[in-house]
């Protein structure tokens, strides 16, 4: 099941993040109230879970690296973007993005400096923990590409990869009006809006075996 | 799977024991050992941070009442739920469950050289095992869009299996050694051989 996809610039600004929603019957939505954003990190337990009624389309979760970060949706029908539901730039600078990249830079140090060979280029493949698995793909200029997946998916090397050099070179970079740098700026450039590039992304990650 | 080295981590992330049975990865220094050992600690404790956000299938019907997730009910609790439910099974393999307290944080990474796994134990002590990489999984062809499911996880279940015997040999030669101080470094000839047969 994937969760989530983001691309982190070389400069740590998360410049697209999507997150999917997935239905399952089993799951009961529930979501922080919006009381104690700032809390809701360090004391879990004071942050009260109210679970929704059960017509508020009760198919939806969260994505995981998701509760740390935002306020009670006002429905679930807003949250939508597009055909596929989930999050669309919504998170990307939310606290969840930027401990995930700090992670990703952290593991990524460690294991080039355990690595037993002469090009430690792109070593790190994933991390998981008892509940996700994240794959990570950093390009020859420094895009982290980071697919957050269930613990039952092993390895999205290639998936990154095609996403890269199919999706990201051909919607963004050979996009004559996307900027250079991303998120070097704080206006709407920040991020990675091109609604091609979106979509395309969104029907190869739904067309994986692996997404459901 | 082969063995490259175990290290043991006090509370505080400090590096207590370290043994490279096998030759494979890079000779460090001291002190980036012990940054590698605060990295690691470091990044466990993000990583439980990031949370998963379904919970258990409940069975309390929909409605306004408050729950406590499941997650927040401190990990000791739930720690001790799994110790209760594998009793039944101890008996009847006449051997204790791992009380493993590695609930949210960091469990393994993957790279192309090695495999690093982390176990947490009931009072805090992690040890770290580092493994060859699973070659199944890292040689996936690039056209090939099939992918693979579970194989790390077998793969990890392995690597329990290895803790599992590394916690009994820590409990028996290093916590019943009268001369070890808590969370200092292990120097213990007798421990040291032990971890070495079992990692063969």
């Amino acid at each position: 099941m994937i969760y989530s996809f983001s691309i982190f610039d070389r400069h740590c600004n998360c410049i697209y993040n999507r997150r999917y929603i997935h239905d399952g019957p089993l799951l009961t939505q529930s979501k922080p109230s919006s009381v104690n954003l700032k809390n809701s990190i360090g004391d879990p337990l004071g942050v009260s879970i109210t679970s929704l009624p059960p017509d508020n389309g009760s198919g939806d979760n969260f994505s995981p690296l998701g509760i740390t970060t935002k306020s009670k949706e006002s429905g679930s029908s807003s949250a939508i973007n597009g055909p596929i539901p989930g999050y669309i730039n919504k998170y990307n600078d939310s606290n969840a993005s930027k401990l995930l990249f700090g992670i990703m830079y952290s593991l990524k140090n460690i294991t080039a400096k355990l690595g037993d060979l002469a090009s430690l280029f792109n070593t790190l493949k994933s991390f998981s923990t008892e509940n996700f698995r994240v794959h990570f793909m950093e390009s020859a200029t420094g895009l982290k590409f980071v697919l957050a997946t269930d613990n039952e998916v092993d390895n999205l090397q290639h998936i990154l990869k095609e996403l890269y050099t199919n999706y990201y070179l051909n919607h963004v970079v050979y996009n004559a009006l996307s900027p250079v740098e991303f998120g070097t700026d704080a206006n709407e450039h920040g991020k990675i809006s091109n609604s091609d590039f979106i979509n395309a992304t969104d029907s190869f990650l739904t067309s994986l075996s692996v997404f459901k | 799977m082969k063995v490259y080295a175990i290290y043991i981590l006090n509370k505080a992330g400090g590096l207590i024991y370290q043994n490279d049975i096998n030759p494979g990865l890079n000779k460090l220094s001291a002190n980036d050992y012990l940054v590698l050992a605060g990295t690691i600690h470091g990044v466990h404790a993000i990583a439980s941070k990031l949370k998963p956000t379904e919970f258990e299938p409940s069975s309390k019907p929909f409605g306004g009442e408050k729950e406590i997730p499941i997650e927040s009910s401190a990990t000791f609790s739930s720690s001790i739920s799994v110790r209760d439910s594998t009793i039944n099974n101890d008996v009847v393999n006449g051997r204790w469950n791992n009380p493993n307290t590695n609930n949210t944080g960091l469990r393994s990474i993957e790279t192309d050289l090695f495999n690093v796994y982390v176990f947490q134990s009931l009072t805090g002590i992690k040890f770290i095992l580092i493994t060859s990489p699973n070659p199944i999984v890292h040689n996936v062809a690039s056209l090939n869009l099939k992918i693979n499911k579970g194989e790390l996880n077998r793969q990890f279940d392995l690597a329990k299996e290895i803790f599992h015997n590394i916690y009994v040999t820590y409990s028996d030669y290093v916590m019943k050694d009268p001369f070890y101080s808590l969370e200092m470094p292990i120097k213990n000839n007798l421990f040291d051989s032990k971890i070495r047969e079992l990692a063969k």
